[in-house]
């Protein structure tokens, strides 16, 4: 090329120069900038950058399976979501909103106004807990602001069957209710904790790291049996429905071990659908409810009488003519019942023997014992509101009150407690703790009172289980029964109710040996029949047959097999 | 010598190198698998309590009784139709 380069003049080589060094200055400033950002101080920007996208979050804890003493669950926890979302961010994808309010079954105005109302704030639950199937469809609808969030939800397999004993949780997963609240601490895992790298949406691009892995909770083995509660639960109810009763509840304890077996309530609710409920209904009757025992407390009198040294059973008492007058006060009996010895006392149920016994005895033997069996006291279950009953200091009994808490009246306790009473009993005067778990050994009982006495009053019981007792439709036929009959006049702030009742049946079985203890309430029988024979007799006989057969416990009343019996191969 | 230590250290700087790169990688591996795991075990622990739901609507020993009575025609025997072995 021949062309030769134009010359250039030195204004211009001069200006030339100046731009050439700007943008060198410039350049090593970029250059300068971008070494000082990436090495000297490069913590600087992957701060700002996880601060942005990294989250912590909670990992929500399984909690621990409730299950019934051979492993059946009670109460399970299974995992679901929960729809949350930002407001501002749903509203500016809005033309989707109409399709998310039907499947949320909500008015698509509705839930406008409502995420209007709640523009700024970035957390707001549309629904909690939704099942699977739902969750699914709202992913798929891929609406920016609207987020899934796993979270657990208790169900309940046997529902109003156990609802009263295991109670139930709250949208949080804590314990409200029942066993649920009592073991809240045992049940209830602990949260772990993740960090997610999150896009702008908030949705999870990436799993970072794990913190803690989220804890999850011990399962509880309950004491109860599921088949013996689901029988003792049905036979309750229709007892309570014959009788057109207000309620009723029912304990039944390991006559050895003080382990509840079952434990049923009327009227029930449905714990895994609790809209709509009334929350008196969710008392459990049989723990929180405080009545007065009436005729079943005779057992302990006479139990009384022969710890003292001064009755045999073959005393003899005089009750004719049916009636006695304390301090201007009557206490009848249902006729007259002549002379009875203290078997028969207890078989004919006479208040009046029972009260002549008292008053021969004076206040302190009596409240020994029924001190030393617990009343006035919670048995210690740990039951949530477990109530104490009342036993007042015999210091302060006048001779009416000592009269009448010799058959009941005045003294106040509930269902589980005169079940452990009833248990001290049947195991030949040892009282077992309560316990409403499953219990790997025997624990230790206390003695409230000598073998011999326990055994004897135990025959007596079998006596009101006969021909001629006030329990004859307790019997199990193949079983000798023992037990008590009680029909109690509710006490009201007036004073006692002339036609409300409480009929009662308090036994155990087999009586030679009892394994198991039954305690039934009705409350307030509006039918024909109010007295306990007639009304709780009839459920104990069933729940107890039933529960033997289940338990697999041999009958101990041969002559009732007339020879009907062979000798099993020795093993 | 004194090339020898730094030739040596380069390489183990360099292998160390390799073996963080390679330790992430594992990392990231496994974290993907525990997380495909819990969710997994996410669903079947759903599946369990539905099924164990069903059962419990199934076997209630409500039903069982009635169905052995009513479609099997059992009964439960009274006293004078059981027979009793003793040890």
């Amino acid at each position: 090329m021949s062309a030769t380069r134009p010359r250039i003049p030195t204004a211009v080589a001069g200006r030339r120069w100046l731009l050439v060094s700007v943008f060198v200055l410039a350049a090593g400033l970029l250059l300068w900038r971008a070494f000082y950002l990436l090495i000297l101080n490069q913590d600087f920007l992957r701060d700002h950058g996880d601060a942005r996208a990294l989250r912590t979050v909670t990992i929500p804890a399984h909690r621990g399976m409730i299950t019934d003493r051979n492993n059946q669950p009670l109460a399970i926890s299974t995992p679901v979501s929960s729809i949350w979302v930002t407001p501002r961010e749903v509203l500016r994808d809005g033309d989707k909103l109409p399709k998310l309010a039907a499947l949320l079954g909500m008015d698509p105005g509705d839930l406008q106004k409502l995420l209007e109302e709640r523009l700024d704030r970035e957390f707001l639950y549309l629904k909690r807990q939704v099942p699977p199937h739902l969750a699914e469809a709202v992913r798929k609808l891929d609406m920016s602001g609207v987020n899934l969030k796993r979270e657990y939800k208790r169900y309940y397999p046997a529902g109003e069957v156990t609802s009263h004993l295991v109670g139930f949780t709250n949208v949080d997963d804590s314990g409200q209710e029942g066993v649920e609240l009592a073991y809240n601490d045992w049940l209830k895992g602990t949260p772990g904790e993740k960090r997610v790298l999150k896009d702008r949406l908030g949705r999870t691009v990436r799993n970072v790291e794990s913190i803690s892995p989220p804890k999850p909770g011990r399962d509880l083995h309950l004491s109860i049996d599921r088949r013996v509660q689901y029988l003792a639960y049905r036979e309750l109810k229709a007892a309570v429905q014959r009788n057109g009763a207000r309620g009723g509840s029912l304990v039944m304890l390991n006559a050895k071990t003080g382990e509840v077996m079952a434990m049923a309530v009327q009227p029930s609710y449905n714990p895994n659908n609790r809209s709509g409920l009334k929350s008196a209904n969710y008392r459990n009757r049989a723990v929180t409810d405080v009545f007065e025992p009436g005729s079943t407390m005779k057992p302990f009198t006479i139990a009384a009488a022969l710890m003292s040294g001064r009755y045999s059973p073959a005393s003899l008492v005089k009750t004719a003519p049916g009636y006695v007058k304390v301090m201007g006060h009557m206490i009848r009996d249902d006729g007259d019942n002549g002379t009875l010895d203290l078997a028969g006392i207890i078989k004919k149920s006479s208040n009046v023997g029972a009260a002549k016994i008292a008053l021969s005895l004076g206040p302190r033997p009596l409240w020994e014992l029924y001190s030393r069996l617990g009343f006035g006291l919670p048995t210690g279950s740990g039951f949530p509101g477990e109530a104490g009953g009342v036993l007042d200091n015999y210091q302060d009994w006048s001779e009416v009150q000592l009269a009448t808490i010799a058959f009941g009246y005045g003294i106040s306790t509930t269902a589980l407690h005169l079940a452990q009473a009833y248990a001290a009993i049947a195991d030949d005067g040892v009282m077992p703790p309560v316990s409403l778990t499953r219990l790997d050994k025997q624990p230790q009982g206390t003695r409230v009172m000598p073998a011999a006495v326990a055994r004897e009053v135990r025959t007596m019981l079998e006596g009101v289980v006969s021909r001629g007792g006030t329990g004859l439709r307790a019997d199990v036929p193949g079983y000798h029964i023992a037990g008590k009959t009680g029909t109690v006049h509710k006490s009201t702030p007036t004073g006692y109710a002339p036609n409300r009742y409480q009929s009662l049946f308090a036994g155990m079985a087999p009586a030679s040996n009892p394994a198991l203890v039954l305690v039934v309430v009705i409350d307030e029988p509006r039918g024909d029949d109010y007295y306990g024979g007639l009304v709780a007799a009839p459920v104990f006989a069933r729940v107890m047959r039933g529960a033997l057969r289940i338990l697999n416990i041999p009958p101990d009343d041969l002559p009732a097999f007339k020879g009907r019996t062979l000798m099993a191969a020795n093993e | 010598m004194k090339y020898l230590v730094t030739a040596f250290l380069a390489a183990a700087v360099f292998f160390s190198a390799l073996q963080v790169i390679l330790a992430q990688h594992q990392a990231r591996r496994v974290f993907a698998r525990i997380q495909t795991l819990e969710t997994r075990r996410d669903r079947l622990n759903e599946e369990w309590g539905r099924l164990q739901l069903e059962l419990s609507t199934w076997a209630t020993a409500d039903r069982i009784e009635r169905l052995a009575e009513t479609r099997l025609h059992m009964v439960s025997p009274d006293i004078n139709s059981i027979v009793l072995l003793q040890k």
